[in-house]
């Protein structure tokens, strides 16, 4: 553990518990279904960044892209995806939250900001090899099953469906995920911004 | 999800993830490495999950780097780190 780091058990949704004009940077990455209140996080964060100081928000967006089309009209993947967006809009934490970050945070003061969308490829079929490296690790993360025990929960207890009926529906989405003609990519969203010096 | 083993590797996969997708950068706002490299400076970590994110910053840059998260998945880490 490097020195200069410290950890603290805190809700980001509450109070900060920091002096104002006290960081450089405030840095939240995939915070998609922890917040709720996006102004308010934003509003935070610049209260407690001294002038000058940034502030970067970072999450993945999981609407399903295809720019060649390959992915099937009735797609299961494409179903899930929707069905996970049904689930955080639900739960109050719409997964779309990102593409309102750069007016939250203008309307909060900051300044400089600017909104940067990468492109993150499922599996392996990107041109580009880092590319190709960053799809595997997607592929690798959503096929350990922690993905599928989490949308069985939400698509039961939140959108009261059938267990069975999501089973097809995943068991579709699988297939469609590792067949390397296939080729979709999800949205990457970082907005950042800067506490005016004056 | 549950925080469990597999889902702190899921954090550490991720963070790798993420880094690769930025061309080897922890971040892309434009803040000045200056600020960065003086040891009284901070920088907040939200939702701060493994730490990993939090622990390569404090490695690179010299700023103390504060992590917070509603769960104590660092502290599993910490103590697995320095035993």
């Amino acid at each position: 553990m490097p020195p200069n780091c410290q950890f603290e058990i805190d809700d980001v949704e509450e109070d900060w518990p920091y002096r104002p004009n006290h960081f450089d940077f405030v840095h939240g990455r995939d915070l998609m279904t922890a917040v709720r209140d996006w102004p308010r996080l934003i509003g935070q964060a610049y209260a407690h960044l001294k002038p000058g100081g940034w502030v970067q928000l970072a999450s993945t967006i999981p609407d399903i892209h295809s720019d060649d089309n390959t992915l099937p009209l009735d797609s299961g993947y494409r179903e899930a995806g929707r069905l996970y967006f049904e689930m955080a809009e639900k739960m109050g934490a719409p997964l779309d939250a990102p593409r309102m970050w750069a007016e939250q945070m203008r309307a909060a003061g900051f300044i400089n900001v600017q909104d940067v969308v990468y492109k993150l490829p499922m599996g392996p079929w990107a041109r580009s090899k880092r590319l190709r490296t960053v799809g595997r690790l997607e592929l690798a993360m959503i096929s350990d099953g922690g993905f599928e025990a989490y949308m069985l929960r939400g698509y039961t207890q939140v959108l009261g469906g059938r267990p069975e009926d999501l089973q097809i529906i995943l068991a579709l989405a699988k297939r469609e995920i590792r067949d390397p003609s296939v080729h979709t990519y999800v949205h990457y969203h970082v907005t950042y911004g800067q506490r005016p010096q004056h | 999800m549950p925080m469990d083993e597999k889902e702190l590797d899921r954090n550490d996969l991720q963070h790798h993830k993420y880094t690769l997708l930025l061309n080897d950068r922890l971040f892309i706002a434009p803040v000045d490495k200056e600020v960065l490299n003086t040891p009284s400076n901070r920088v907040l970590d939200l939702g701060t999950g493994t730490g990993i994110w939090a622990i390569d910053m404090a490695d690179k840059y010299q700023a103390e780097i504060l992590g917070v998260d509603i769960a104590a998945t660092q502290v599993s880490r910490i103590s697995i780190n320095c035993m």
